[in-house]
């Protein structure tokens, strides 16, 4: 089943594969970022970052839209990572069935918004979350289990 | 069962480094001291490890106590205050297993046997891309 969903730019990292992953009992992590699943290297380093025994898959948008029932069906607790709005958006909007979406990290760039201390959103972006939202899946940030979560207000 | 009180004391600034590295990964660390030696000529860490044992209620709390290597001599400071207080000391202590430790509250004996093995060491990166295949599953 799929516990959770995130966006986080830096993937799977030191909060993601330990802290979040014990906290919910995850068994498998899927990234899904078509940048990363079209990267040989970067998949083998986020294979590399994965916790012990936890099982991981980089799937573009496309592919885990095909797999989508699959991935479902798991035994396994799935926490889903996407490594930008804008694929998060295309997932969940061709698939609009999550109550909710962490954005946990998106970085600074030229032009962008600040959100939260880890959380910067261009006017594409803005767009992209909003369209998550319009299809009934709540916006929320929170960095750690034990960190306060807040609301997303776009 | 009784509350963890943590003690992270190393030589200069690493125990506060770890903590701000912890606070990151982990978040909030619940009831720590961080013991930075050695930072000023007057540190005394007989009387630094007296202060801190002191303000630390054993009766209630176990106090477990993580420094940064073996024959340094804050290890070796905690080392003669084995035969003071009541407290359990590990050393050579990193990242990773303060991770560990803070993430999975295990229990001290399992800690240890887990420690012995490869998921704590320093390891080549390089010459783990060089071995390892591209072997990542496309199957769920």
């Amino acid at each position: 089943m799929i516990k959770a969903l995130r966006i986080d730019h830096r993937l799977v990292h030191g909060q993601v594969a330990f802290t979040w992953s014990h906290h919910l009992g995850i068994t498998r992590i899927i990234v899904i970022d078509d940048k990363s699943a079209n990267d040989d290297f970067q998949k083998m380093a986020l294979n590399m970052a994965k916790p012990a025994g936890t099982k991981l898959n980089v799937f573009t948008v496309d592919k885990a839209l095909e797999r989508v029932e699959k991935i479902e069906s798991l035994t396994d607790n799935i926490f889903i990572i996407f490594g930008c709005a804008h694929d998060a958006s295309r997932f969940i909007t061709a698939h609009p069935k999550f109550n909710e979406l962490n954005v946990g990290g998106i970085a600074k760039k030229e032009g962008s918004r600040q959100f939260s201390e880890v959380v910067y959103l261009t006017s594409e972006e803005e767009a992209d979350l909003k369209a998550v939202q319009d299809c009934g899946c709540a916006l929320f940030m929170q960095q750690l289990p034990t960190s306060k979560r807040e609301e997303l207000k776009l | 069962m009784k509350k963890r009180h943590t003690i992270i004391a190393t030589h200069g600034l690493l125990a506060k480094g770890l903590a701000s590295a912890l606070n990151i990964i982990v978040g909030e660390l619940e009831d720590t001291t961080v013991i930075c030696g050695y930072t000023t000529p007057e540190f005394d860490l007989t009387a630094t490890i007296d202060t801190t044992m002191a303000s630390i209620d054993a009766s209630t709390s176990e106090v477990v106590v993580f420094t940064d290597l073996l024959g340094g001599s804050v290890n070796n400071g905690f080392i003669t205050a084995l035969s003071k207080y009541h407290f359990h000391l590990f050393t050579n202590t990193n990242l990773a297993v303060l991770m560990d430790y803070y993430i999975t509250h295990p229990d001290l004996d399992e800690f240890t046997q887990k420690l012995s093995g490869d998921d704590f060491k320093p390891m080549d990166c390089n010459a783990l891309v060089a071995t390892m295949q591209n072997d990542l599953e496309d199957d769920l």
